[in-house]
C-alpha cells in the first residue's frame, strides 16, 4: 500500500471535484472524488481515508452526516468541511462535532492544500 | 402617506438647503453602492483568472448581489429625478431573467438576430444564440486567423419562432429517443412546416449575400447543433447535416435538419450527454468547399500518443489514403513521410508542416488535443471545417500519485510569486518584449516575457502565436489580462523580475493552473496535461462566470487583428449604472441651479483673486458656526471641512492666477463630505468626495462636461484631464458630453492629497495662460503638469 495520504473529496457540484483532483494530485496526494454522498459513504465504508474533504450543503445527505459517518468509521480520519457564505453556522456545528477545519467558498486550491498540509502534519505526529 | 401629500399638493415645502442636503445624501448613497458594485465585479474578474474554485452557488450569489446593488442605484436615481427613468427597472428585470436562464444553461429569452453571419459571431455575445459548436468555428476564424468556409447560423431564436409559428411545442415536450408515433408526427410536421415570413426572408437574404461573395456553383452544407453539445467530447460531430444544397433549397434543407435533430439517434445522443431531449436547434449554413484534398488532423497521434507527434491523414473518396506525422513543436518537422508514390492525395513536406502549425494553434487555443477536419481547394487554401476535443484512451505515462515527485525534480523559478490572469499549462521559449518590433518577431509558440503588461493593440495581433505570458507587473483585473483570457493564453502577472531574470531563448514551462514557472521543459506535466487535463475554459461554471461578467461589466475586445477590432459598446449592467451616475450628477446640478438665486443672497462665499468665487453651504460641521450663514466673504480659517481645504489649496494656487472667471461655483460641505459644482465658460465640474476614518468608505468622483466637447481643443483638454487622473489610478469613463472619473477605497491622507492635485488641475485647466497647443502631444502636456506637482 502506498504511503501517500489518501484523500477523498465529496462535493455535489462536480466542478469542485474536477478542479481539486489534479491540484491535489500534483501535490502528491492520492485522490478519489465523488459528487454523490451515497457513493462516497459506501467507499468510506470500504476503505479508511486519511483525509475527507466534504461540502456541507448537499441535497440527500449533508456534510454533518458525512462527518459523523466518517468519524464513526475511523476517528483518525481528518474531515475538512467546505462551506458557502450561508452555511458558516453549520461549519461551526461541524467543528464542534469533530471536523478538523473548514474552508469557505470560493477558495483557491492552494488554500485547501494548506489546510490539508496541517492535517497531514497532525496525522504524522500521531504515528 | 407621501403619495397622498403629493396628490393633494399638501407636501410640506422644504427649504433649499434641506433639499440639497437630502439630494447630497442620496447621491452619496449612489456612490456607496457603485463602489460596492465595482468591488464585487473586480472580485469576480479576479476569480476569472482561474485560481479559484468557483461553483454555481457562487455564481448565483454574484448575480443576486450585482442586481440588488444595481436596483438600489436605479431607485436612488429615480428618486432624485422624479421617476423619469422607471423603465430601467424593467430593463434590469429582463437582464436578470436572461442571466438566470444562462445560469440554468438555457437559451436566452427570445430576442436578437434570427440569422448571424459567421464573421459576426462573438463567443460571449452569441453563445446562447447559436451554441458552442458554431462559436468554436467562429473563434477559429476570428481569433486564430485561420480560414473557415463563409456562412451564417440560423439562431435558437429563429428555431423558437419556427416552433411557435407552427404550434410544435406540445409535440416537442414529448421528445423521446424511442421510435414513437409522436416523434414520427413531429418530424413529419417539421419537414412540411411553413417558415415564418420574417425568418424565411432573413435566410434568403443571407443566402443571396453568400452567393454574391463567391463564385458559382453555389452549394451549401447545413448542420444542426443544440446548446451545450460541445461540452461532451463525444458529441461535436456532424449529428445532422444536409450536403450539396442549392440556393433555392436552403429553406427546405433547414427544415430537414431540424427534423433530423429530432430523430431517434440525435435525441438518444442528447439524453446520453445529459442534455434535455427537447432542445432548441441552431443551424449553420456554410459554403461547400470544392475540395482538392481533404482529411483529418489528430494533434496527438491516437495510436502512438507517447511519441509526441501530430498525425495528419488524407482521404480519397471518404476512405483513408495517406498518413503523415509531424513534430508538435516548431518548426513542425515531418517525422513520418511514406516514400511510396501510391497515394492519390500526396502532401508535400512543407504542406504537412503548415497543417501542423495550424493544428497546434487550435490545440493551444482550446487547451487540449484536437481532432480537426480540413479541406484544401485548388488554390491550396486550407479551410478548417471542424475541430473537436480528441479523447486519448491511453495508459498514464506517469501515475498521478508520482507526478508530484517528478515535478519536484525540476527547478521552479517562481512559485506562487505572481497572480494568475489566465489558467493553463504551456511550454515554450522565452521571447522578451520591450517594443513593437519584438512583438512582431514573436515566434510561433513563444513565451512572451514583458515588464509592463499593458493593453497595446499590437498585442492582440500576436496572441494567437503565444504559448504563455509572464509579466513583471499587472493585475488579473487589468485590460491586458482580459485580452489574454480572450485568447486563452496562460498568463501570470506581477512576477516582479521575470523580464530581468529570464533570457531570450530560455525554455520555460508555465503552470498557470498552479501559479508556478519552471526552468526547462517539465515533460511529466505536459504529458499529464494531455491525458488528464481539466481545461477550465471548457467548464460550464468558468464560462458561466465569463458570460455573466460580459453582461454585467463593460469592456473587452473583439476581432483580433482585423478591421472589426473595437471596444465593445453594448447594454450592460455597468453601463446602466454609469447612466444613473450621470443622471444623478445632472440632478445635483439642477438642484443647485434651482436654488441658485437664493444661495447667492444667503450663502457665504470664499474668494481667491478676481476669478474664483465659491459659495459655501454647510451640510453639518463644514464651517465654523459664526461663518455659516449670510452673504459674506469668509476666510479659510472658518472652514472646517478637510476635503474642501485640500481642494481649495490646489484650486487657489498661484498658477491659476489668470484663470477663466467662474460663472458660478458652489460647494456643499460637511466634516466628511464635499460636493462641488463649478461652472466655468464651456465646462461644468461636478465633484463629490467623502472621507472618514475607514479607508473602505473614502472616495472621489468627478464628472467634467464640456459644451464644446466635439471641438478639437476641448477634446484635447478632456484627454489631458483623463490622462492625468489615470496616472493617479482613477478609473475613467468617456460619456457623451465629457468624462467621468472615480476612485474608491483609500486612506484619508490620500483623499486629501488627490483633492489638492485635482484642485490644481482644475485651476491649471481654467488658467487662460494654459493653452492646449494643437501641435503639442497631449502626453507632453500631461508631463509638464505632473512635473510641477
Amino acid at each position: 500500500m502506498s504511503n501517500k495520504l489518501r484523500t477523498l473529496i465529496l462535493d455535489d457540484e462536480s466542478i469542485v471535484c474536477k478542479r481539486l483532483k489534479p491540484a491535489l494530485e500534483k501535490s502528491g496526494y492520492e485522490v478519489e472524488t465523488f459528487d454523490n454522498p451515497t457513493d462516497a459513504l459506501k467507499r468510506i465504508d470500504q476503505e479508511e481515508f486519511d483525509i475527507v474533504v466534504t461540502d456541507i450543503r448537499m441535497d440527500e445527505i449533508d456534510g454533518i452526516q458525512v462527518l459523523e459517518h466518517v468519524l464513526a468509521r475511523s476517528s483518525r480520519t481528518r474531515v475538512i468541511i467546505i462551506t458557502g457564505y450561508a452555511t458558516v453556522e453549520m461549519a461551526r456545528e461541524a467543528l464542534a462535532k469533530g471536523a478538523f477545519d473548514f474552508i469557505a467558498k470560493p477558495f483557491k486550491p492552494n488554500d485547501l492544500r494548506a489546510v490539508i498540509a496541517k492535517a497531514a502534519k497532525e496525522l504524522k505526529s500521531e504515528k | 402617506m407621501n403619495w397622498w401629500r403629493k396628490l393633494s399638493g399638501t407636501q410640506p415645502k422644504l427649504d433649499p438647503n434641506t433639499i440639497l442636503r437630502l439630494k447630497c445624501a442620496r447621491f452619496h448613497h449612489v456612490q456607496e453602492n457603485y463602489k460596492k458594485f465595482n468591488n464585487l465585479i473586480n472580485d469576480a474578474i479576479e476569480k476569472l483568472g482561474g485560481e479559484y474554485v468557483i461553483d454555481k452557488q457562487y455564481l448565483s450569489s454574484l448575480l443576486e448581489n450585482a442586481f440588488s446593488l444595481a436596483g438600489e442605484i436605479v431607485h436612488d436615481m429615480n428618486m432624485m429625478s422624479g421617476y423619469q427613468y422607471s423603465d430601467l427597472f424593467f430593463k434590469l428585470d429582463r437582464m436578470k431573467s436572461n442571466l438566470r436562464r444562462i445560469l440554468a444553461w438555457q437559451p436566452q429569452i427570445k430576442s436578437g438576430d434570427l440569422v448571424i453571419s459567421l464573421s459576426d459571431i462573438d463567443e460571449l455575445d452569441h453563445y446562447h444564440q447559436v451554441g458552442g459548436i458554431f462559436t468554436r468555428l467562429a473563434e477559429i476564424k476570428q481569433r486564430l486567423g485561420l480560414l473557415v468556409p463563409e456562412g451564417f447560423v440560423i439562431s435558437f431564436s429563429a428555431f423558437s419562432m419556427f416552433v411557435d409559428y407552427n404550434g410544435l411545442e406540445p409535440l416537442m415536450n414529448l421528445a423521446d429517443a424511442r421510435p414513437t408515433k409522436v416523434m414520427e408526427e413531429l418530424r413529419g410536421k417539421m419537414r412540411v412546416a411553413t417558415l415564418p415570413p420574417d425568418l424565411a426572408g432573413d435566410i434568403e437574404t443571407a443566402v443571396r449575400r453568400l452567393c454574391e461573395i463567391y463564385e458559382p456553383p453555389h452549394r451549401f452544407i447545413l448542420r444542426g447543433a443544440a446548446l451545450g453539445e460541445e461540452y461532451n467530447k463525444h458529441s461535436a460531430g456532424n449529428l445532422c447535416a444536409v450536403e450539396a444544397v442549392g440556393p433555392g433549397d436552403v429553406l427546405n434543407a433547414y427544415k430537414a435538419v431540424l427534423a433530423a435533430m429530432y430523430g431517434g439517434q440525435a435525441v438518444e445522443n442528447r439524453i446520453k450527454l445529459g442534455l434535455d431531449p427537447k432542445c432548441d436547434v441552431a443551424v449553420a449554413v456554410s459554403r461547400m468547399i470544392n475540395a482538392e484534398i481533404e482529411g483529418s488532423i489528430y494533434t496527438v497521434s491516437p495510436d502512438t500518443p507517447h511519441n509526441g507527434n501530430i498525425r495528419i491523414e488524407t482521404l480519397s473518396n471518404g476512405a483513408p489514403d495517406a498518413a503523415y506525422e509531424a513534430s508538435r513543436r516548431p518548426p513542425y518537422n515531418v517525422e513520418t513521410y511514406p516514400e511510396e508514390e501510391t497515394s492519390k492525395t500526396r502532401l508535400a513536406r512543407r504542406d504537412i508542416s503548415g497543417l501542423a502549425e495550424k493544428a497546434m494553434r487550435i490545440e493551444r487555443y482550446f487547451k487540449g488535443p484536437q481532432e480537426i477536419v480540413w479541406v484544401q481547394d485548388k488554390k491550396k487554401d486550407t479551410y478548417i471545417i471542424q475541430s473537436k476535443p480528441l479523447i486519448l484512451d491511453v495508459e498514464h505515462s506517469i501515475p498521478p500519485g508520482e507526478l508530484a515527485e517528478a515535478v519536484a525534480r525540476h527547478e521552479s523559478l517562481y512559485d506562487q510569486a505572481g497572480k494568475v490572469a489566465c489558467p493553463g499549462i504551456a511550454c515554450g521559449s522565452v521571447h522578451l518584449i520591450s517594443g513593437r518590433q519584438d512583438l512582431e518577431n514573436l515566434p510561433e509558440n513563444g513565451v512572451i516575457v514583458i515588464e509592463k503588461f499593458e493593453p497595446v493593440m499590437d498585442l492582440m495581433l500576436v496572441l494567437s502565436r503565444a504559448a504563455a505570458i509572464l509579466a513583471d507587473t499587472g493585475a488579473p483585473t487589468g485590460h491586458a489580462a482580459s485580452l489574454a483570457r480572450e485568447f486563452h493564453v496562460p498568463t501570470i502577472v506581477g512576477l516582479g523580475d521575470a523580464s530581468r531574470r529570464l533570457k531570450p531563448g530560455d525554455t520555460v514551462t508555465v503552470d498557470a493552473d498552479d501559479n508556478v514557472v519552471y526552468m526547462g521543459e517539465v515533460s511529466e506535466l505536459l504529458h499529464y496535461q494531455l491525458q488528464e487535463y481539466l481545461n477550465l475554459e471548457n467548464e460550464k461554471e468558468y464560462n458561466l462566470l465569463r458570460f455573466m461578467l460580459h453582461r454585467i461589466s463593460s469592456g473587452g475586445v473583439v476581432g483580433a487583428g482585423s478591421s472589426r477590432t473595437k471596444l465593445r459598446d453594448r447594454e450592460t449592467l455597468d453601463n446602466i449604472i454609469r447612466f444613473c451616475m450621470d443622471v444623478t450628477s445632472r440632478e445635483m446640478t439642477h438642484a443647485i441651479e434651482s436654488i441658485r438665486a437664493g444661495l447667492l443672497k444667503s450663502a457665504p462665499h470664499i474668494e481667491s483673486g478676481p476669478g474664483l468665487k465659491l459659495h459655501l453651504i454647510d451640510l453639518g460641521d463644514g464651517i465654523e458656526p459664526a461663518g455659516a450663514s449670510g452673504n459674506k466673504i469668509i476666510e479659510m480659517d472658518a472652514v472646517r471641512s478637510p476635503l474642501f481645504r485640500a481642494l481649495w489649496e490646489g484650486l487657489s494656487g498661484a498658477e491659476a492666477a489668470n484663470r477663466n472667471p467662474a460663472a458660478f461655483g458652489l460647494a456643499a460641505i460637511s466634516a466628511e463630505r464635499l460636493h462641488l459644482n463649478l461652472a466655468t465658460g464651456a465646462r461644468t465640474y461636478i465633484l463629490d468626495a467623502y472621507q472618514c476614518g475607514d479607508d473602505e468608505y473614502n472616495y472621489i468622483y468627478v464628472h467634467i462636461s464640456d459644451r464644446l466637447y466635439a471641438e478639437d481643443r476641448s477634446e484635447r483638454r478632456i484627454l489631458w484631464l483623463k490622462g492625468i487622473l489615470e496616472k493617479f489610478d482613477f478609473r475613467t469613463f468617456r460619456s457623451d458630453d465629457g468624462i467621468t472619473v472615480w476612485r474608491y477605497v483609500m486612506p484619508a491622507t490620500e483623499t486629501a492629497r488627490l483633492l489638492t492635485i485635482i484642485g490644481r488641475m482644475l485651476g491649471y485647466a481654467e488658467n487662460q495662460d494654459m493653452q492646449v497647443h494643437a501641435g503639442m502631444p497631449v502626453e507632453k502636456e500631461i508631463e509638464v503638469f505632473l512635473k510641477q506637482q
